[in-house]
């Protein structure tokens, strides 16, 4: 599933072999994908911010192993997708697992202001990294590859190390599930459009 | 294929994550199928919903941070001759005072003019960087001298966790190795960055006239 072109194979083999350039120009390719895979993972971006540097430092210090049969990319977002599972667990027993992403939208769905266009867009922002947080692990992490980085099933498998089969079907599960936990709130959202225009006509 | 074996493999389709067959036998199913097709669209609103979770632009990495911190590969600091060079200097213009070494080294020397005219670096400025450019060159010789050390001892210690699967101390260790690394890192910029703003005249003349 190696999907790269020759410049960037080129890169790998020479930071394979320690040359700084090309470390930093496998950097320049994968870091956006690693960041944004850990914040949807973790949903927080400080954490995020920590995985990646010590994603980097993993790869940096594993290149003259990596033998290339899975693809750079694959390796990489595998390299993420266990230090965020590292961190889920360690959250775990600590007992904080995304109350702080819940709470967040529990304040903002609160119906106490006049929501203006601006909040509406950060409470459903909330909304989702909630229901996100909500997901099991496994589900979550097949998700947010599936749709955010657009990972066909079977590469899916490779970086969570399942098989094709349980990757969709984690994928099944997960979908259903946010279609029941957000659905209420698209309604909700329906009904404060409608009578917030009927609020317009009536002052006009 | 029928609702029933629709049903499960509809989240699928919504997702896009069926194969060519599947995806087929679904969309003919969908095309014929009032009730499907309604659910099919629906969680293709919810899967539409997932954009609401943005992502905050990240800072950038600290790239000479995470290779400073991967002990066994750190790359070789590149301008140590020329570290020396500008250490005799800054040491003797923190010394001399900058006026003392601008006369002793005469017009050649003098600190260049900024757009408006005014000297870039007036003498106590100038003492002032060849100052603190000591104080950090010897922080950057103490953490080369310690870090190798340093990140052997915290290499050891993270392969000892992770013998023992104590992923939360491997992380803190890591984390650690990391800290070690972006202080030495932004160490061997300080120095960069404070030699580029000494007058270029100063490290050539000078370091000339000491070679003699």
């Amino acid at each position: 599933m190696a999907a790269e072109g020759a410049s960037e194979r080129e890169a790998i083999e020479r930071a394979r072999q320690g040359d700084a350039r090309a470390f930093r120009r496998l950097v320049e390719l994968h870091d956006r994908a690693l960041v944004e895979l850990a914040a949807r993972l973790l949903g927080d971006a400080d954490e995020a911010h920590d995985v990646r540097q010590q994603a980097w430092l993993r790869i940096w210090q594993a290149l003259p192993r990596f033998d290339g049969r899975a693809g750079f990319r694959t390796w990489s977002w595998q390299v993420v997708v266990h230090l965020c599972r590292d961190r889920q667990r360690w959250r775990a027993r600590r007992g904080d697992r995304a109350t702080v992403a819940i709470e967040a939208a529990r304040e903002l769905a609160a119906p106490d202001a006049t929501p203006d266009s601006a909040l509406l867009a950060a409470e459903r922002t909330a909304q989702v990294r909630a229901a996100l947080a909500s997901l099991p692990d496994d589900e979550r992490e097949c998700l947010v590859l599936r749709h955010y980085h657009d990972l066909a099933p079977a590469e899916i498998a490779a970086v969570v190390g399942r098989p094709r089969t349980t990757v969709q079907s984690c994928l099944a599960r997960a979908l259903t599930k946010l279609h029941q936990r957000l659905r209420p709130t698209q309604e909700e959202r329906d009904g404060l459009q409608r009578s917030r225009s009927a609020d317009r006509v009536g002052g006009a | 294929m029928d609702c029933n074996e629709a049903a499960p493999r509809i989240a699928l389709a919504a997702l896009d994550a069926l194969d060519g067959d599947e995806a087929v036998a679904i969309a003919s199913h969908v095309a014929t199928c009032a009730r499907c097709a309604a659910e099919l669209r629906s969680l293709r609103q919810t899967r539409g919903a997932l954009a609401a979770a943005t992502v905050a632009a990240a800072p950038p990495l600290d790239v000479d941070a995470v290779m400073a911190a991967g002990a066994e590969r750190s790359v070789p600091p590149a301008a140590a001759p020329r570290r020396l060079a500008l250490r005799r200097v800054a040491a003797a213009a923190a010394w001399l005072g900058v006026a003392a070494l601008s006369g002793w080294l005469g017009g050649a020397a003098r600190p260049a003019a900024g757009p408006q005219g005014e000297a870039v670096l007036s003498g106590p400025t100038a003492e002032t960087l060849a100052r603190g450019l000591l104080l950090l060159d010897d922080r950057l010789t103490a953490l080369e001298t310690s870090h190798p050390r340093d990140l052997q001892l915290l290499a050891q210690s993270i392969d000892r966790a992770q013998e023992q699967r104590d992923r939360g101390v491997t992380a803190q260790l890591e984390s650690l190795a990391l800290e070690t690394g972006r202080e030495l890192a932004a160490a061997r910029r300080a120095v960069f960055t404070i030699s580029q703003q000494l007058p270029a005249a100063w490290s050539a003349e000078f370091a000339a006239t000491r070679e003699q």
